[in-house]
């Protein structure tokens, strides 16, 4: 970067302070060492592939008790990809519209738009959490009540919705398309999520009903609502960041409104706001694991809550937790931040 | 005499790229230098190898007949002011502390008389009213006056001036060389770097034409400027001329 | 030159937050308890006593002065604290404060040792635990630290709940203000090192009197956020079972009286972070104006 001379490498210093993180770190290690000695539990990963035994309360997959612990951990990690895809999906959904709004000349939308991102992103996540889940979705009736003809069932545990043979169909139209692309060869990640994808409708099909459980809701909508903000403000930030000068450009050209933005302004905003965007979707994967405080089986309520409790492992079951979660953000890290990207 | 500054066969090359090719000259205690030549020929470079800022590769450069590399950078670049092409100043610091943060910082001088030396040489540029501003509040020309300031003040024996009218009206370069002639007279060693031929046979002892990264010529005004024989630099300096003149 | 004018709807949203809060709460007592907990009221009142010496340590730009005061508060801090006391809000202030200036000093370090450093071993070191930090949620961090690292330390040491949340939170949010702060170095012009350096300064003198000083003004309001966020999560105290807002407010909505009450609690803790957050943004802001005075006008 800006080091002006010569890089050389100084030995006696590089020594010196590799010797120094030796000793913190072996310090720390001797340290534990002692104090877990008192505990009396050998370290073995046999656990993971003993029966589970617990109930997981939510599941896309089939899980029973029965089933080995590594596939409980696994369907766990389902539930927190799928909650944190719909999260995303929504989120910039909402954020698009939010941040499109607060930079529109009507001053009435932009107040709206403004004030939702003030109130959204200045309360802790937590708060938001327990308000919407102890607070608004306690609101639901006691009792199983239905509408609309059975179309809609409503209690304090579930939101019910009819869905007939949608998921079937979708579960056949899937697998079509994923062995459509098998057969060409070619987009193997595309034919592998359409197959995961038909092979999960499948599981909802042998019901009529699609049943969310009030804690996704409880989420869902959490997430969906605080990340929106975030998004808003960075698209907020990157359309009023484009120059001036640019906008007249257009002008000139004579694209009327519409396309101006169309064409010539959101492309530019789009570039400066995507790695921050995709910052956002990294956090949305990290947020999810908030689900711990109400009990959401997510993967870090099952790994580091529930297989703790049963089996003990609390070393195996941390390390593996922080392994998880770090690679899964290195790896979207390492996918889509392009370094250097000349806008 | 003895010269205070010598260059022998200096070579110089910046990211595998050669700029500057054999180059010798002599820089003679109280004279005042002037390099001219086109754009891209090496001068900013030249410049700033005589501070240490390039570290070159072959040649030797003597100041008080010490090679410049067995000297500590500090106590070098103590002796050695500099004035940048773009000034160089700290946007984040006003004019005043600009001035007084190597007396601070390299000298350690105390709060007091730093300020005390800062604001003689303010007001030798007569910048001294603009103390409390900050750089980005000044016009080009006021910029470059601080920026000479600040070099002055750790009172070095040769000062470097790269382009130092080169962004500024001639009314303001009239200003500007006046400050510059006043420090001649006090003895400091002067190479300045410029493109105004006008200029350069008012003040200079010296003139070097450099091109590519070579001395092409090297004696006094009339010698280099005049009576030259060599095509080139007659073009280069009836182009200037041209340019100066030509609208008229 | 920028000058700072307090904005008025900051003035208005503040009031509104307050009136609302005054007409949601219960009763004035539940209020009280949830902003300062079982505690006393004068801790609070010396806080903001020590906060108004800091202020006036910092316009007149006395480092040492800022630096003691920060000790003070901290001492203080540290003095105070026993059972009953930091409660409520003021656990969430106190941390926040607590970790204001650690925060500073690691994302610096971490800044410098990462992106600007000459030491492979350190570089790497840095990279190490920038990375594993951010890529692993914060209550991921708290569980290893309950879990795991609490053990890293000797068994007598007996490190007090708060210090250990001090020196989780100061990491945490260290971590993502290095990220700030590498940033504003990357936007230093290479003119800078040229025009230190022939000024006769050495690399170490200008990183600490040229480059620091204008990093720092440069990144206030993105420093700010970063703050902003720590402060947020400290919402999180909850699992080491610290009577913070949040947990009060859980507490409070245990009884079964409480039960039909709870979306007006949790709007009350809402709206209590959110004047919080709103103070401190709007104070970030103030600091950016009165510090960078040197931006030119735009025109
Ligand atoms: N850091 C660098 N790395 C590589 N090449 C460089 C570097 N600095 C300068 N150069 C090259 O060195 C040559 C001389 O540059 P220099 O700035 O010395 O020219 P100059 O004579 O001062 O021109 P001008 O009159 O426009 O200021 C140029 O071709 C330039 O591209
Ligand atoms: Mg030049």
């Amino acid at each position: 970067m800006h080091i002006y001379q010569r890089q050389k490498i100084h030995w006696f210093y590089e020594l010196l302070s590799l010797a120094f993180i030796v000793l913190i770190i072996s310090w720390l290690y001797f340290n534990w060492k002692i104090n877990a000695s008192g505990y009396q539990v050998s370290n073995t990963w046999t656990f993971l592939s003993s029966s589970a035994n617990f109930f997981i309360s939510d599941h896309w997959l089939p899980f029973s008790p029965k089933d080995p612990t590594w596939y409980a951990i696994l369907i766990a990690s389902v539930n927190t990809f799928i909650l944190g895809m719909s999260v995303m999906m929504s989120a910039t959904v909402f954020g698009f519209l939010f941040g499109i709004l607060s930079t529109y000349p009507k001053y009435k939308l932009q107040w709206f738009a403004s004030s939702y991102v003030d109130v959204f992103r200045n309360t802790p996540l937590v708060g938001q959490l327990f308000f919407w889940y102890f607070g608004v979705f306690y609101l639901m009736p006691q009792t199983e009540h239905i509408y609309y003809d059975g179309f809609v069932k409503v209690s304090i545990q579930s939101l019910s919705i009819y869905t007939g043979n949608l998921f079937f169909i979708l579960s056949v139209f899937y697998l079509i398309v994923g062995v459509y692309f098998l057969c060409l060869k070619r987009a193997f990640g595309i034919s592998l999520s359409c197959l995961l994808m038909s092979f999960i409708y499948f599981n909802f099909s042998h019901s009529h009903y699609f049943t969310m459980s009030v804690e996704w809701l409880a989420l869902y909508t959490t997430l969906t609502f605080y990340t929106a903000s975030y998004i808003a403000e960075i698209v907020k930030a990157s359309l009023l960041s484009v120059p001036n000068a640019i906008d007249d450009a257009a002008i000139a050209l004579g694209l009327n409104d519409r396309d101006k933005f169309k064409l010539v302004i959101y492309p530019i905003a789009l570039k400066s706001m995507r790695p921050m965007l995709i910052n956002q979707y990294i956090t949305i994967m990290k947020n999810t694991s908030i689900g711990m405080l109400i009990g959401y089986p997510e993967l870090m309520n099952v790994l580091t809550g529930t297989i703790i409790n049963s089996t003990g492992q609390t070393l195996i079951c941390v390390s593996l937790m922080m392994c998880i979660y770090l690679s899964v953000c290195l790896f979207c890290q390492f996918l889509f931040m392009r370094k250097h990207e000349p806008i | 005499m003895k010269p205070l500054l010598t260059i022998d066969q200096l070579s110089l090359s910046l990211s595998g790229k050669e700029i500057l090719k054999d180059v010798s000259c002599q820089f003679q205690t109280g004279s005042c230098s002037v390099l001219i030549g086109p754009s891209g020929s090496g001068k900013s470079s030249l410049l700033k190898t005589l501070n240490l800022l390039n570290e070159y590769d072959a040649g030797l450069v003597c100041f008080n007949g010490k090679d410049i590399k067995t000297i500590s950078k500090t106590e070098l670049r103590k002796k050695i002011g500099m004035v940048f092409q773009q000034y160089n100043l700290f946007d984040h610091l006003s004019v005043m502390d600009n001035c007084t943060l190597a007396l601070k910082r390299v000298l350690n001088l105390k709060k007091r008389d730093a300020h005390e030396i800062a604001q003689t040489y303010l007001t030798k540029v007569k910048m001294n009213d603009y103390g409390n501003a900050f750089p980005r509040q000044l016009s080009g020309g006021q910029q470059q006056r601080v920026a000479i300031a600040r070099a002055m003040c750790l009172q070095p024996e040769v000062l470097l001036l790269d382009e130092p009218t080169a962004a500024l009206d001639p009314e303001m370069s009239f200003e500007v060389l006046e400050t510059i002639k006043s420090l001649a007279e006090e003895g400091v060693t002067m190479i300045y770097v410029t493109h105004e031929i006008n200029l350069a046979r008012h003040l200079a002892d010296q003139v070097i034409f450099i091109e590519e990264g070579r001395v092409v010529a090297q004696g006094d005004v009339k010698e280099v400027l005049d009576t030259t024989k060599n095509n080139r630099i007659k073009k280069f300096i009836e182009q200037i001329e041209h340019r100066l003149y030509g609208s008229e | 030159m920028n000058q700072y004018k307090l904005n008025s709807t900051f003035i208005i949203k503040v009031v509104i937050a307050v009136i609302a809060l005054f007409i949601i709460a219960p009763d004035f007592v539940v209020l009280r308890r949830f902003v300062f907990g079982f505690g006393q009221f004068i801790t609070p009142s010396i806080f903001v006593l020590f906060f108004a010496i800091l202020q006036y340590t910092l316009l007149k730009n006395n480092k040492f002065m800022a630096l003691l005061v920060w000790m003070l508060i901290f001492a203080f801090i540290l003095l105070n604290i026993k059972d009953g006391w930091p409660t409520g809000l003021m656990v969430n202030v106190v941390l926040t404060l607590m970790c204001l200036p650690m925060t500073f000093i690691l994302a610096l370090l971490f800044a410098v040792l990462r992106f600007q450093s000459t030491l492979l071993v350190l570089k790497i070191f840095a990279t190490v635990i920038i990375e594993s930090v951010r890529g692993v949620p914060l209550i991921g961090l708290m569980i290893f630290i309950l879990s795991v690292g609490a053990d890293m330390v000797p068994a007598y040491w007996m490190m007090p709940k708060i210090i250990t949340l001090w020196m989780i939170y100061s990491l945490f949010a260290g971590v993502y203000l290095a990220e700030v702060f590498r940033g504003g170095f990357q936007s230093i012009p290479k003119a800078y090192f040229d025009g230190a350096y022939a000024l006769g300064m050495s690399p170490l003198k200008t990183y600490v009197y040229v480059l620091v000083p204008k990093v720092v003004i440069d990144t206030i309001p993105a420093a700010f956020n970063v703050y902003i966020g720590l402060f947020k999560e400290t919402s999180l105290v909850l699992l080491f079972g610290y009577f913070d807002l949040m947990n009060i407010a859980l507490n409070y909505l245990d009884f079964p009286e409480h039960y039909d009450e709870s979306i007006k609690i949790y709007m009350m803790v809402l709206i209590l972070f959110w004047i919080v957050a709103t103070i401190m943004h709007e104070y970030g802001h103030y600091l950016f104006k009165t510090f960078s005075k040197y931006e030119a006008k735009k025109t």
